[in-house]
């Protein structure tokens, strides 16, 4: 289990992490969502051990991270910028990668090989940025991580090779107990894939729930009300969001779905429906409250 | 494998040297040459005979690690630093090897022990070679091998060392070399430049004592130590190095170094790549540092520019205090200011800097004071008689003086007392170098400079230098310093001891014409005579004091003849020898007469050498 308590982190006065906490249970996947600059990946490189925090913890299995090698055998990253030497091939990463990791795994690499399809033995600066992704993506996974920690992995890949990736990835989770920490931007993606999500806005994590916990305790109501008689609902409910188009309501509303029903079942709406919420409108409403600016949200 | 506790990575070093293999390979192929012209010369000299003497390979060995491998150590070790430590520069580069599991203490001696092999293999190349060459050729030299090969692993651990704490210190690779180049000469630098601003303020004080911080520039002070050559002993086959044990301790503080350095990179922070300073501790330093360099430097100059040179024609005595603190605050403020944008990477450093500008004045104002006021009394700094071993002179005269002897006590006490005068006339000299129009005897004053440097018998030598003004009515006033400088420069005493000679014996008089010699033999003594005679008389250097009355100097017509007394000194292991030497002129009057009565030319022949004909020295000397 990864454990991140309360850390905070400051560049020349600026709180990158201001008392952040997360908690990824084991054999998942937990997507961490946010803003620009809200602090992901900030977070992220304390994880994998390249920051110290100035106070608080970053626990792998129990122990700090930081400077703690056998813990930092446990993970491996692909950050979104990931390094590789000037003039050095995938083969001389993968030389580079095995000195490192004690579970290297020269089978899957010759196996990977014809998964990724690139050229081995051609300098990765003349690849392409997605060709580059690609090449993270083998040499990383063939790491045999417990941990595998992705900042915004998929940048630059094509929808096929997304696919590819996303199942590779699937499937270390489920036959290797792998666990997967993701960030991104894609609030789609993440909500085909993660079992639980983090939200973080300006250091901080609003909120952390497993995804079904997430969309159960939010619901978007849509009701008709007779002409001139759309009721002021109860104040006990609380309203995320408030619409209506002619006639047709719709109500964002914390709370689950069968119990804000029965509340609005009461004003005899002409029609009432809930429906499921997408993690993009989750993320959006639960942020707002937090007087974040939706229009800036990448989406 | 990775263990846990591993202080050494096989696959980090592995890649190092195979990414940085242009560097060490380069080199390693360049000064392969050198073996490579051993051969050559020596398979040269075989075939004509000549064998190498056994001292050969440690000649070569010595001359190569005193002469040339200080300072290309120096050169290639930040070479070195700057590609092992170039990660710490770069996010992404730093976000790789911070996540790779191994500690620091881990990368840190890896990384070290690559740089140094990096450093250590052209050298063992070169030095594999050119033992081989000394092998096959018979005159290897063990003794010599060892000894290079120590002290080039001394100053690879110095310069590699010092190198590996700049880069430490530092998070950027473009700060790198130019932060290690000042480290380097940063104590001669900054003695300099307070040498020179307490030579602005006070009178005469000319650079005091610089190099009593020599050993904090290494690489100077290894070659000032660091020496070969052939003992003072019969028969001796190869030369013997000194100074390895001042390089042996050099290279323990190369491992201090290394070690402050580990300490330094154990906390320190990966975000700081791309930073001019990698520690926010040191940031004022950095800060404050720039501003009083700048101050130091620029802020000099823009005074002499500025003020001295408009005002005062760069002819006053001493800087003016009000002026030079401004200038220098000025600079100062500057770059104060382009410290502050290199440490933000911003242009917007204005902003709440009046504490760190209001310090830089406060600074520069205390600085300027303290030196103005003199507190350590170097202006009027005089030695005692008995503390001094020697003392010279230097004017429109050289004199030299040495006050062991009953003359040289005399000339010596004169010596002090000029300088006393000069320091009681400071109000004199200060207002006429104020007054002063034009250049010497333009406004009827003369203007001329006198060094006078104390050898002291322990302890560093005192220099002083004056510009001074004269005038032909103080000259007869023996109470001012241009009456008790014209006294000593015309002495007798003083006069006399180009050819006197200073203690011992005569032994003979060499003369050389033209080039040729002639032995003194029997007639030395009588040549001595008519040389002393001349002497006394203020035909030999003739009176230099006060130069402008000199008419003499200009209507001398040079002979091509050298004279040169040879005489003996006792000494406890027996006698040494010592030697005056003169060229003849038309003055020397005296001299002339003895080398025709003597035998030595005739009439006809001294005048044809002042005429440059010299075909009868060929014809007699065959």
């Amino acid at each position: 289990m990864i454990e991140v308590k309360n850390i905070v982190k400051t560049f020349d006065g600026f709180a990158a992490l201001d008392g952040a906490s997360i908690t990824v249970p084991d054999g998942g996947v937990y997507g961490l969502v946010g803003p620009n600059g809200a602090g992901k990946s900030t977070i992220i490189r304390h994880l994998t051990g390249i920051y110290a925090p100035d106070s608080g913890e970053v626990l792998v299995e129990g122990e700090p991270v930081y400077e703690n090698p056998a813990k930092k055998a446990l993970l491996a990253v692909i950050p979104d910028d990931w390094f590789y030497f000037p003039s050095s091939t995938i083969y001389d990463m993968m030389r580079f990668y095995r000195g490192f990791y004690p579970n290297f795994d020269m089978k899957r690499y010759e196996k990977f090989k014809e998964v990724f399809s690139l050229p081995e033995k051609s300098p990765i600066r003349r690849m392409s940025k997605g060709m580059q992704k690609q090449a993270a993506f083998w040499l990383t996974m063939c790491c045999r991580p417990k941990y595998l920690i992705l900042d915004e992995p998929v940048d630059g890949l094509d929808p096929v090779m997304r696919r590819q990736v996303w199942s590779l990835m699937m499937s270390d989770v489920s036959e290797h107990g792998t666990t997967v920490l993701v960030s991104s931007h894609n609030l789609r993606e993440l909500e085909d894939v993660c079992d639980h999500v983090g939200i973080m806005n300006k250091g901080k994590v609003l909120l952390e729930r497993s995804l079904s916990d997430l969309q159960d305790n939010i619901v978007k109501l849509q009701a008709v009300w007779k002409p001139g008689e759309a009721p002021v609902l109860p104040r006990e409910l609380e309203v995320l969001h408030t619409s209506h188009v002619g006639r047709v309501y719709t109500y964002i509303v914390r709370g689950k779905a069968h119990d804000v029903t029965e509340r609005l079942q009461v004003h005899q709406p002409l029609m009432l429906e809930a429906l499921p919420l997408s993690l993009e409108e989750i993320f959006i409403y639960e942020l707002g409250g937090e007087q974040y600016a939706v229009k800036e949200i990448i989406l | 494998m990775q263990s846990k506790r591993s202080f050494f990575n096989k696959t980090l070093f592995r890649k190092n040297l195979t990414r940085f293999w242009p560097l060490w390979g380069g080199v390693s192929i360049a000064g392969a040459l050198i073996p490579l012209y051993m051969v050559l010369m020596l398979t040269t000299d075989m075939s004509h005979g000549l064998h190498p003497e056994p001292g050969y390979f440690a000649e070569a060995l010595y001359s190569a690690v005193t002469f040339f491998a200080p300072a290309f150590i120096m050169g290639y070790a930040i070479l070195c630093a700057m590609l092992v430590w170039g990660y710490l520069y770069s996010p992404r580069a730093v976000g790789l090897m911070h996540t790779l599991p191994v500690d620091r203490t881990c990368l840190f001696v890896t990384n070290t022990v690559s740089g140094l092999t990096m450093i250590a293999v052209p050298f063992a190349v070169v030095g594999g070679l050119m033992s081989l060459v000394a092998l096959i050729f018979g005159f290897f030299h063990p003794v010599a091998f060892v000894n290079t090969v120590a002290a080039v692993v001394f100053m690879a651990l110095l310069f590699f060392g010092l190198a590996t704490l700049c880069a430490m210190l530092t998070g950027h690779n473009a700060v790198l070399p130019v932060l290690y180049l000042l480290v380097n000469f940063l104590a001669e630098i900054v003695e300099f430049l307070m040498a020179y601003m307490t030579s602005q303020f006070l009178m005469g004080v000319a650079s005091p004592n610089v190099g009593r911080f020599l050993f904090l520039t290494p690489v100077l002070q290894i070659y000032a130590n660091f020496h070969s050559g052939y003992p003072d002993v019969p028969e001796a086959e190869a030369p013997v190095l000194s100074g390895l044990g001042t390089v042996a301790l050099y290279g323990l503080a190369g491992l201090g170094l290394l070690a402050l350095a580990w300490l330094l990179y154990r906390k320190r922070q990966s975000e700081r790549a791309g930073d001019v300073v990698a520690y926010r501790p040191l940031r004022p330093v950095f800060r404050y540092g720039v501003a009083l360099l700048s101050a130091l430097t620029l802020g000099q100059l823009l005074y002499e520019l500025l003020w001295d040179a408009i005002f005062h024609n760069g002819w006053a005595l001493t800087a003016d205090l009000i002026p030079t603190m401004v200038c220098m605050a000025i600079v100062g403020v500057i770059g104060y200011y382009i410290a502050s944008m290199l440490l933000e990477k911003s242009l917007r450093v204005f902003k709440g800097s009046w504490r760190g500008v209001a310090t830089v004045c406060a600074g520069v104002v205390i600085l300027c004071g303290v030196v103005s006021m003199d507190p350590l009394g170097l202006e009027s700094k005089l030695p005692e008689l008995d503390d001094i071993e020697h003392i010279s002179i230097m004017s429109s005269m050289d004199l030299n003086i040495n006050p062991a002897t009953e003359e040289g006590r005399k000339m010596a006490e004169q010596a002090l007392d000029i300088h006393r005068a000069i320091l009681a006339d400071k109000t004199y000299i200060s207002r006429s170098m104020r007054q002063r129009e034009g250049f010497d005897g333009e406004d009827g004053m003369r203007y001329g400079d006198i060094w006078i440097r104390y050898t002291m018998r322990d302890g560093p030598d005192l220099v002083r230098h004056y510009q001074l003004p004269f005038s032909d009515s103080r000259l007869r006033d023996t109470s001012t310093y241009d009456g008790k400088l014209y006294q000593l420069a015309n002495s007798e005493e003083a006069l006399m001891q180009s050819v006197k000679i200073p203690q011992g014996n005569l032994m003979h008089v060499n003369v050389y014409a033209c080039g040729k010699f002639i032995e003194g033999g029997d007639a030395s003594q009588q040549l001595y005579e008519a040389m002393l005679q001349d002497a006394r008389e203020g035909r030999v250097d003739g009176h230099t004091f006060p130069w402008w009355e000199d008419d003499e100097l200009e209507s001398r017509e040079w002979y091509e003849v050298e004279l040169e007394i040879i005489y003996n000194i006792p000494s406890e292991g027996g006698s040494d020898t010592g030697g005056n030497h003169l060229s003849l002129h038309s003055g020397m009057i005296h001299t002339i007469d003895a080398l025709v009565e003597e035998g030595y030319f005739t009439l006809e022949e001294m005048h044809d050498i002042k005429n440059g004909d010299y075909d009868f020295l060929n014809d007699e000397l065959g």
